[in-house]
Order: structure tokens, then sequence, then C-alpha cells
């Protein structure tokens, strides 16, 4: 055979059936918020909430654990959402110009390969309308749907259209009532010629239905005019002769008025009074912030109680707030300006929608940001905003690393819990969550998941990850255990400590801006940057490193604390001459004591010189070891004894790179500065309303990708093996703490073990005061030596591929992973076999490699880069459980590559058991943010803001599972049970839907 | 040109034979003068000196008509067995020309079972500072099916660096195809993991390339003459299983019969480093360049085709084999150990 396989596994069916009830890949849930949010929908029946993406998700909200996904096939931006209130059905319109019709669908209960599956709810998409004249016409701009507007029976779509046309759409067939279209040309005829003037009323800005009376809408131009028309008689009740350029219309509840929004920034309300037909004047006009220019009011909102509460975005003065994202409430002499930290999408009240209620009565305001969801109770004096259950900003600061804890203990939970609401300010109500719709039926979780996320400004976020909604519950800052340009607990005028002074500046300020939400991109200092993390849920004791070489020790402590951290510099150069480090500077430790709030605080700061990104860290909170490498060197620090134990210069002579310091000041800050201007510009382009595609911009569109498909073409690579003096080549990898045999085959003791970029793997013998090793034993007596933690070199390894490597790990007599630090000795876990041979684990970027211990010789491995040409990203050692046999389970080595598929291998064999296509190859962050758990899930990021969580465990999953009670068909109760079957993609004619189950 | 002449040592039950049609044409024209001082030898640069030495032996029937992909292990085992390696060390005489002065650099391999528009080329990158020296792209590739012709997606060699490996060859050239890395067929793989697995596996590299110029290839039908004919069928069917890529209906009509025990190579010598200094770590190079040649028979242009039976060629033993708890090189060196 000229094709050469490796040894095929031989296909035992015993093998794979066990297999089967091992591993199954699925995604289950997207936690975090959705991407570049682009539309926004309230059913007030059924309490759901539909958020709509640029790039054509459809995704919907309930109470916490309800969550419904769909995707369009054509991934287009979503520019309106509606829901038929009650019907568990809703349309979306796109940016090309369709219509689509979604509905929640309950499957019957089928039988799919013997296997019985539960109906499975899901969002599908049923049926699909094109507006006549697609973009890419020129003529056909005319029909370009502006807005929407269905109407209270659910029967009928009235369409506005950029031509100032209204077309009717007869539901659910989503067919044009010919006879019931309303051109301009018939409502120009009604006016008086002195406001027609020749010019045409322009695009239909709103369309709104009378509260009261079925069948007559009012219909908004943007030149102003505002017709209320009879959609059954075919006439004009009353024209409305605005002057002014019209953003939104809203009625009043009792339909006695409606106010409309203008692009100078002021709000007008009209009286809709019987009997005549031309209304010249609104009753009020208004410009709440002039008198200088102002920004247009893009949407307003007017609700009912015993007085009126009045909800607008923008308006704001153009010169001196014109970028502010604003949004503002008026009630009476209460006035707020929600200031936002991003663009403002949609926003809706929850309010009473009973017609014997007299008023509105609003709950809560939901406003949909770019970024993020923030949701104001209204019914608490003061507007507090309300704390989201699930669609949490992620990257409030950009995510920079995370770190999975399974199984964490109750006690540690509870403590992190107070932890955090000690932090919550006193601007959040503890009201109860206002969107509420559907019940989820998913069982309380097994156990408590930790995932924590570290970020650009120095945070460290703990989520709780139990369950399907990702909620915040702790938030750790490590920027106050240094002195920063703009410290907060220096300066003494901090609005935040010092509630009588927020109150007067609150008052002196116009207009009143409340910062509101918590979405801040803006880094103080990018050296915060957090690197990586380790926390040991037994001790409570949490390793944070950064982006400066800081290495931070933190105690778990539920009282505030004012205390002095100890610093200890850690030398990696080793006095290594001809180095210069001409990256930044380190971070300089605050020399004063500081207030640290309950909860993790730092008790030792270790900087590594040159202050290099921390690259790798592992803590062994037994043996209060914490080793930390970076591009240079690795160290050891006894935090107990504050102690340090080792350092180790990794560097190749030849690597000049490591030097300059992958993040530079100078560089970072020119680099900071120019992304925040692309945001800014991004955000700009963004913002612009309804962007009129062209033809010329279509072909445009197409030549330029024309173009770059012939540039791509001739891409050559050089094929050369690895040199030792690739740059680079000195940065630690990996660290494995290990109890087991180094030395010789008799005594094992504690070993460190770390990995480099170029295949260098260094063991070190470590003898740690009180923890039983064969040596201390012999020596008989602790003698002065013996009080610190010692380290000896035991073996250094060079791969001959000269990988990097990227994970190490002891495996016990049995072959299996050795047990987290206190597991073995406060009888947590199987107690690991130490009568038999220990074996290492090296997986380096092209090989996985089991190798005996202690003479290091290897045993199995598996060459994966050399078969499949691809590369290890991460590995993780995982136990899969059966999900048939109840104490069946397999530690298996996960393999992510860099092409974006899970390798499995079995342990120590590393036969090769499955494979699955997970990420995109091209998504490089999503592969580079991918974590495990350590029961088979595993979470990436989708989008800077959105976690993918997935399963590869057949037993373990994590998804929805809802109901959702439907008033379909008149009053018809039905109720949708669910079980849930997580994203399946339902393909049904060419209508391609991906759903994500209930 | 030169001439290298030596004696044929009677230690090789090989039965020697010359290569009558031998297509390679050596890059340059090689330019040295022969003297007799090996130190000559190590201060000069000269790439293109490939010595030609025909011989096939009749031993070791067992690994007729076997891939020598899979035939990693019988090369590692003989390793240590080679007569030919008790050359001494260091003992690197004033001659000229003998094997031993030559560090071989690359082979052509598996003659005997490829179609003859392929040839699979091992590069010994072990031991030489020298780089690989070439180049992949992407590129479209024609393939002759029951359909017709085909277009496909093909990697190809792009550029060949003046003074590397590859170039000092002769046998990898700009254009040519790339079909397998050591054994591993690449159709369906994008060019990073072409370039990934050749990079993992550049310390004994494999390649089987599909020339861009075919007049050069081994041609087996004309060898007719030697060697018995005990093995046409099976040698004759796997080389037509595998001509599915425009199969030359040569190798079916006139199945390999030249040197039908054992499979063809030819070896070429990189004159760089005399053996000796390349001392014991260099097992590969010792098992081949320490085996005694039968005979050498020189060409007008100097270059040569070493035709030899690969179970007495050393295979470099750090070959990639899924699950084999295979030999690692292993160096020991206090606490250091090379893996």
């Amino acid at each position: 055979m000229m094709k050469f396989r490796f040894r095929r596994q031989s296909t035992d069916p015993q093998r794979e059936k066990i297999k089967q009830e091992l591993f199954a890949f699925k995604k289950t849930v997207e936690h975090g918020f959705p991407h570049q949010p682009s539309a926004l929908a309230f059913d007030p029946k059924l309490q759901l909430m539909a958020i709509g993406t640029k790039s054509g998700a459809i995704k919907i909200y309930g109470a916490p654990g309800v969550e419904f996904t769909g995707l369009h096939k054509d991934a287009t931006a979503v520019t309106q959402i509606l829901f038929l209130p009650g019907r568990g059905c809703l349309l979306s319109v796109l940016d090309d110009n369709t219509i689509h019709r979604w509905e929640l669908v309950a499957e019957s209960t089928r039988e799919v390969g013997g296997v019985k599956k539960e109906g499975v709810v899901s969002l599908r998409e049923v049926d699909s309308y094109s507006l006549p004249g697609r973009p890419g016409i020129e003529s056909s701009s005319a029909t370009r749907a502006t807005v929407l507007l269905l109407l209270k029976s659910c029967d009928l779509l009235c369409v506005g259209t950029e031509g100032g046309g209204v077309y009717v759409l007869e539901l659910p067939r989503l067919s044009l009532k010919e006879n019931q279209t309303l051109l301009q040309d018939h409502v120009t005829q009604s006016l008086p010629d002195d406001y027609r003037c020749g010019k045409s009323l322009g695009p239909v800005e709103s369309l709104q239905e009378h509260p009261q009376q079925a069948g007559k809408i009012l219909i908004g131009y943007s030149r102003g005019l505002v017709v209320l028309w009879d959609l059954s008689s075919r006439h004009a009740d009353q024209l409305f002769l605005g002057k002014q350029q019209l953003e939104s219309l809203v009625w009043e509840r009792s339909g006695n008025l409606f106010v409309s929004s203008h692009n100078d920034g002021g709000y007008s309300v009209w009286a809709v009074t019987n009997g005549n037909i031309y209304n010249h004047q609104p009753v009020s006009s208004t410009i709440p912030y002039g008198p200088f220019p102002c920004k247009a009011i893009t949407k307003i909102l007017w609700r009912t109680t015993h007085s009126p509460v009045i909800l607008y975005s923008g308006g704001m003065p153009r010169a001196s707030y014109g970028d502010r994202h604003c949004l503002t409430i008026q009630q009476d002499k209460e006035h707020v300006t929600l200031d936002f930290t991003s663009r403002v999408i949609d926003f809706f009240t929850v309010h009473n929608m009973d017609n014997d209620k007299e008023f509105d009565d609003p709950s809560a305001l939901v406003v949909l940001l770019e970024e993020e969801l923030v949701v104001i109770d209204l019914l608490t004096p003061g507007w507090p905003s309300l704390p989201t259950p699930y669609l949490a900003p992620l990257h409030s600061s950009a995510i920079t690393c995370s770190c999975h804890v399974t199984n964490v203990s109750t006690k540690l939970w509870e403590r992190l819990i107070n932890a955090g609401k000690a932090q919550q300010s006193r601007r959040h109500t503890h009201r109860k969550w206002p969107i509420c719709g559907g019940k989820s039926l998913a069982p309380p979780p097994r156990q408590q998941e930790l995932l924590l996320t570290g970020h650009e400004d120095g945070t460290v976020r703990f989520w709780d990850a139990s369950g399907v909604a990702l909620t915040p519950l702790y938030k750790l800052s490590t920027a106050n255990v240094f002195h920063t340009d703009c410290d907060p607990i220096d300066d003494p005028h901090d609005p935040c400590d010092d509630p009588d002074m927020q109150q007067q500046e609150e008052e002196e300020e116009w207009p009143p801006f409340r910062k509101v939400g918590c979405f801040d991109p803006y880094s103080d200092d990018p050296r915060l940057g957090i690197q990586k993390i380790s926390l040991c849920k037994y001790s409570n004791k949490l390793v944070v490193a950064g982006t400066a070489g800081q290495v931070i020790v933190l105690g778990l402590n539920d009282e505030r604390s004012d205390h002095l951290v100890d610093v200890s510099v850690m030398d990696l150069l080793q006095d290594r001459e001809g180095f210069t480090w001409k990256g930044h500077d380190r971070l300089e430790p605050r020399l004063k004591p500081a207030p640290f709030l309950p909860g993790f605080q730092p008790l030792v700061l270790l900087q590594c010189l040159p202050p290099a990104s921390v690259t790798a860290v592992a803590l062994h909170a037994e043996w209060n070891l914490v080793a930390f490498g970076t591009s240079h060197g690795f160290g050891l620090f006894d935090y107990h004894r504050r102690n340090a134990v080792l350092a180790r210069c990794t560097l190749h002579p030849n690597d000049s790179l490591a030097m300059e310091g992958p993040l530079s000041r100078v560089k970072s800050l020119k680099k900071s500065l120019r992304q925040s201007f692309r945001r800014i510009r991004k955000s700009r382009v963004s913002g612009k309303k309804r962007a009129v595609i062209t033809t010329t911009s279509k072909v445009q569109e197409a030549n330029a990708a024309l173009a770059e498909q012939e540039e791509v073409a001739p891409v050559q690579r050089r094929i050369e093996p690895r040199s030792a003096d690739d740059s680079l080549s000195g940065v630690v990898r990996c660290f494995c703490f290990a109890d087991t045999f180094l030395r010789d085959g008799t005594h094992h003791g504690p070993t460190l073990w770390a990995g480099t970029n170029s295949g260098s793997v260094y063991a070190y013998a470590l003898e740690v005061p009180g923890v039983d090793s064969g040596r201390t034993c012999e020596r008989g007596g602790a003698s002065e030596s013996s009080m610190c933690v010692e380290a000896v070199l035991g073996k250094e390894i060079q791969l001959m591929h000269r990988a990097p490597v990227v994970s190490i790990c002891v495996l016990d007599g049995r072959g299996k992973p050795l047990p987290d630090p206190y597991e073995a000795s406060q009888d947590l876990s199987i107690a690991p076999d130490m009568t038999n041979a220990h074996s290492v684990l090296i997986a380096s970027e092209e090989q996985l490699k089991v190798f005996s211990l202690p003479k290091v010789s290897a045993k199995t491995k598996f060459k994966l880069t050399a078969h499949e040409g691809c590369r290890v990203r991460k590995v993780a050692l995982v136990l899969f459980s059966s999900a048939v046999q109840e104490d069946y389970s397999e530690h298996t080595l996960v393999c992510l590559t860099n092409m974006g598929d899970m390798h499995l291998f079995n342990m120590p064999g590393l036969r090769p058991q499955v494979r699955f296509d997970c990420i995109r190859k091209e998504d490089i962050s999503g592969i580079a943010s991918c974590v495990f758990t350590k029961n088979g899930q595993g979470f990436y990021l989708i989008s800077p803001s959105e976690y993918e969580r997935f399963s590869l465990s057949a037993k373990v999953l994590i998804k929805p599972q809802c109901s959702v009670q439907l008033l379909r068909h008149l009053g018809h109760i039905k109720i949708l049970d669910s079980s849930l079957q997580a994203s399946t993609l339902v393909v049904m004619g060419d209508v391609n839907v991906a759903s994500k189950s209930l | 040109g030169p001439h290298h002449s030596r004696t044929p040592q009677d230690r090789t039950a090989g039965v020697c034979v010359k290569a009558r049609h031998v297509g390679l044409k050596p890059q340059t024209q090689p330019s040295h003068k022969l003297t007799g001082n090996a130190r000559f030898w190590e201060g000069l640069e000269i790439i293109n000196t490939i010595v030609l030495s025909c011989f096939s032996s009749e031993d070791d029937s067992s690994v007729f008509a076997t891939n020598s992909l899979q035939r990693r292990k019988k090369g590692l085992a003989l390793t240590g067995l080679n007569p030919g390696a008790t050359h001494p060390r260091g003992k690197s005489g004033p001659l000229i020309g003998p094997p031993q002065n030559f560090r071989q650099i690359s082979s052509i391999i598996d003659v005997d079972i490829l179609p003859e528009a392929y040839r699979r080329v091992r590069l010994h990158k072990h031991g030489t500072n020298k780089p690989l020296g070439f180049y992949i792209r992407d590129g479209v590739s024609m393939r002759v099916t029951a359909q017709g012709v085909e277009k496909a997606p093909g990697v190809f060699i792009s550029r060949v660096v003046r003074g590397g490996l590859a170039e000092s060859t002769g046998l990898l050239a700009v254009n040519d195809e790339i079909l397998e890395v050591n054994g591993i067929d690449v159709a369906g793989k994008s060019l990073d993991q072409v370039t990934a697995m050749m990079v993992a596996n550049s310390h004994n590299l494999i390649v089987t390339v599909k020339p861009a110029n075919q007049r050069n290839n081994v041609n087996r039908a004309s060898k007719t003459s030697m060697g018995n004919t005990g093995s046409v069928g099976s040698a004759g069917s796997i080389g037509s299983a595998l001509s599915h890529d425009s199969p030359s209906p040569a190798s079916h009509s006139n199945p390999i019969t030249a040197r039908s025990k054992g499979d063809l190579q030819l070896l070429l010598f990189d004159s760089l480093n005399p053996y000796s200094r390349d001392g014991a770590r260099n097992g590969a190079t010792a098992a081949a360049a320490g085996r005694p040649f039968p005979q050498s028979v020189s060409m007008p242009n100097s270059m040569g085709v070493s035709l030899s039976n690969s179970a007495s060629y050393s295979q470099d033993r750090n070959y990639n084999h899924a699950g084999s708890s295979g030999r690692e090189r292993m160096r020991e060196d206090g606490t250091m150990i090379t893996l």
C-alpha cells in the first residue's frame, strides 16, 4: 500500500459500545452576552425577551435557565423582532429585506436509533417572506422595510418602507394584501397644499396601533407628518402636520394622546381629538436638553402612572455630550440621565398590559446596549438597577484567561457569595427579575462549578457555572496591590465612598448623569492584566499572575482587612549576562497598608525580573509552594515561610527576542490607543441608522472579495526543523507538582516539573519539611536545613523534536493521574498507587508521550503532528463517566489542536479513541481560550463576550431544560414540556435552522 | 569528470550490477580535484559529488515488496549487526572517494513499489547544519481518473534554496507535487498541516513526490535483464494498485523484474563531513557508509546511483509509529537526557 497508515484500531464492538457510553460531543449552551446585538423584543404575555444579532442569531430568554436559540440561514443582521404575544411565535426582519417567522415547536416523542428521545421544544424557522424588490437593485430601496407593526389581533402585519409606502401582510402565511397597500401618493393627496410643497414625505419612521381602537394605526413619516389611518375603511382619520423630522412615535394608554420624538432632540405631545382632520400644532413641545443644538431622540416611551413617566434615548446636547450613550427617565421632578458605556440598541418597559387597568404602571425598564443588558427597577424610588441573572457581560474588561473549578464545597461557595454580596453597590435592588417567562425544568446542579475569568484590568471574576445561566458571584481586583496612576484609594474624593458627595454632585450636574452598567473596556494599565489563575478549593488559596511578572498569592478572608502585602522579587535571569530588558517596568507595589474587602486578600506579591508576562503558574497549597514561569525562566516560592526556593533561567543564549518583551510599554500604549480609535470608529459606523445598500456597493464588495481571493493564493511555507535558537524558546509553558519517584524506584517524594517552549523538561526533587518523603525519613530528625524547602535538579530532559511542552502530568502505578493536593492526604479521592512504577505524560505540541519513572524511558507515544499535521494547543486529563454503567469511568486525555478538533486518547496507552470537530480552525482566539472541566465539559470564547459551553461526555451535560405555556389558537392552552437535546441542526427544505432546545 | 575508483570488498554477498538507465542529472558539474588529502575533503564545500555504485544482494527475501516505510524496525535491528559498521573511528585515510568519506544526504527509496511517475525521497537532515532548504505552496493538481482529467488541490514545492539539502540532492525541484510525507497521504490536508507534518518529520523526512519533470524517472521497464523473476507478481500488483494517478502502462506490462529481491535504493552522499566525524551518534550513516561497496562504477558525469538491498541498509530509527514503544535515541549525560 502506498498509503501508509498507522495501525488501525481494531473495531471491537464491545469497545465501541463503551466508547459510545462515555463520549458524545455536544455544544450545549452559550454563556454571556450575545455579540453585536441588533434587535430587541418582548412578549408581555409569555414574559419572554428576544435579542437578535448582526450575525443572524435570535436568542430568547425568560426566567433564569429558560433559553432558546435560533440562527437564520443567512448570517444577515436582524433589524427587528416582533413577538406574536402569547403564541410562542415571532417574526424577524433581516437586513436583506426578508421577514422570517419562528415558532417554538414541540417535537413528538420519537425513537432514534433505538433510543427513545423525549419531545424536544426548539425554536424553528417555519416561514419566510421576501419583500418585493431585494436590495442590490437600485429601485428597490423604495420597498426596503423600515418599521413593522403587528396588529394586536395578530393577523395582520404592517410594513413601512423607505419609499414611504405601507404594505399589509396577512399572517400566518405572510401573504401580501395588495388592496391594503397605502402608497405615499394617496396620503399626499389629502394634504393641504402649503404642507405638501412638492416634497416627498420620506420613509415611514414609525407605525403604532391605536391602543383602544383596533384597526387604526398611526403612521409617522420622516418629514414630520403623522397620519392616523383606518385600515378597514382605508381612510385617513386625522393628519398631524409636524414640521420637525420625525424619529419615533408612541401612544398614550388611553389613545387620547401620542408623543413624537424628533431629530432636533425634542419631543411633542399631540392630542387626538375627534372632529378636526388637520392638526397643525402639538399640545406641547420640548427640547429637554436645549437650548443648544441637541442630537435626535431616537425612541421615546410614554408610560402612565399617577403621573406619566417619559423614557427616551438620545437628545443630548450635541457639542458637550454628543458622544454619550444616554437614556433619560423623567417623572415629575425626578430626572435621571442614565449614562451607558456603549450604544443603546433598543429598550422596552415591562408594564401592565391589562386593558381593565387604568395605568401602565411600568415596573422595569430593560435597555439593550451594544455590550450589555441593563435593567432598571422603576418601582423603587431612585430607579436603581437590577443585577441580571444571565446575559452577563463577561467582557466588561477583556477576558485574558480562564480557569474552571469543579465540585466546589458548599462552604467555599457560601463564602464567595457573601464576599460578592458585600461588594454590590447600593444602587442595586433585589427585586424579582422582571423577565420571568417559561419554567426551567433543569434539575438542581449536581455540584457547584466555578468559572474564573482573568481580565485585562487586573480583575478576576468568579462565575457560577453550575447551570445554564452563568451568573456573577464575586469580583476580585488586584489593582490595589499596586500603586497605580489612578489609585482610587489615594483619592480622598471618591464618590463611591461618600454618598453625600455623590448626591451633591448629581444635583449640581446637568444633565443629571448616572453611570450605569459595568462594561468598561478601557484598562488603566495593561500590566495589570491577568495571565494565569490557579485556585486550591480545599485550602482556599488562590494564585493570580499577570502581565508584568506579578504573582499574587491570596487567601480567603470573610472580614475586611487593612494590611501590608509582603513583596518578594525573583530574578529569573540568574546573572545571565548580555541581556537587557527593553519591555515594561514592573508594577510598583503599594507601600502603605491597603484596605482589602472580604473575599480573597493578597498575602504575598512576587515579582519576576525581568517583569515579563507570567506564562505558567502552579500552586501546591499542601506544600505551601507556588511555581511560576515567564519567557526567561521559572521560580519556586514557599509562601508559608516567605522563602524563595528556586530560580532557574531557561533562556537560550541566542534568544534575543525574549528580551524585547512581548509587551513593551510604549508599544502597548500605541496599540491601545489605536484600538480605542478603531472602537470609536466602529461604533460610529454601526451607529448609523439603516445603511442603504446600493448596487454599486454590492459590486464593489464582490470585487473586493474576488481580489482578496486572488491575493491569497500564492502562500508558501518554509520547511525547516525548529532550531535550538528559535526565539522565545525559553518560555515556560507548564508545571506539574507530584509526589513521585524521580531519583530512584523505591523512594518517592515531592517533585516539580517544568516544560518550556523548546521541548525542555526540568524535573526537581523537592524536600518539603513535614512531608513524608523517603529521603527525609532516611536522614532522621529535622535538621536545620530541612526547615526550609529545598529543590535539587533531578532530571533535565530535552525532547528531540523541540516542540513546546504543553502539559506534564505524573501517573500513578495504575496509570491514573495523581490526585490534587489534599485529596490524597485527606482521603478525598482514591489513594494513588505508590507501589508500582509511576510514569509521566509529557504532551508537546507535536507528540504525546508517556515515560516510565524514574528512568524516563519512553513507554508509549503518539505523534499527532507527524500523522495529522495538526498541533496540540490544549490538553487535559478528564475523567469520563459512563452514561449507562453507574460506576464505570475512564481517564482520558483530551487534546484540542490548532485545527479546532478534539482528539481523545486513552490513558496510559495513548490510543486514539474518538475525534470531534469543535471549533473552526480560523477561530484562533476560540481555540486559545478553551478550558476543560475535569468531567468532560469545556468552554471557549465564540466572541469577546460569549462562552460556548460544550460537552464531550455522554453523561455530564448542562443544557437548557424548560417549558413554556403557550396561548395558541385563541385561548387554547398547549403545554409544551420539554426535555433537552441541545444544539441540533435541523434542515427543513432549504431552511436551515440551528436550534438550541430548551 | 573525476573518477572514483575503489575495490570491491569481499564481505558483501551482493551481486554487483551496473545501472544503465539513470536519468538523474547532476545540478552542477563537480569541479573538484581529487587529491589524497582528507583535510581537503573536510574543508571543501562540494555538494554534488555523488557516488554511483550499483549492487543488489540476494539475501533477505523476506523484505521483498514491502514498503520501506514499514520496515523501520527491521532496519533498526540490523544496525548493530552490519559488518560495515566496523569502520575504525577517526581513520580517514588519504584515499579519496571511499563512501566512508561521504555522508549520505538523501536516497530514493521504494523504487520497486512506486509508480514510475513518483519518486520517494528521503532527506537525511541529521548532523548537518545545512538547512533542508525548500518551500511548499498550494496548487492545483491534475489527476487522471476514470472520469477523465480532474483538478484537485495539491501541495507543491515552490522554492528550493540554493545550497540547501533539497537542492544538493537534485531529487526535489520546484513544482514537484508532494503526495506523501513519511508515508502519510497529504490529500485533503491544508498547506499548514503538510508544513507541520514535514517539520515534525524533518530529522528523517521522506517525501513522495510526483516530479514536475517526468523525464528523469528511473525507468524500470528497461532493466529486465537482471535478477530473478520470483516475485514479479506481487511487485507488479503493488505497482499497479498504486498507479491510480496516471499509471504508466509499462509498469503493468513489464512488472519489475530487475532486482526483484530487495528494493531499489538510490543513495546520495554528501562529502561534507567524513564519516568519522559524525560519530556513533549517527547510526544510519555509520551503517550505510560503513558497508563495503562491492563495486563502483564511474559515470562520466560523476553522479551515482546506489541500488542496494534495504535490509543491509540501516534505517534511521526515529521513525514515528503509532503507539509503538519504539526505541528512542537516548543520551544520558548526568541528569541531562535527550529523547
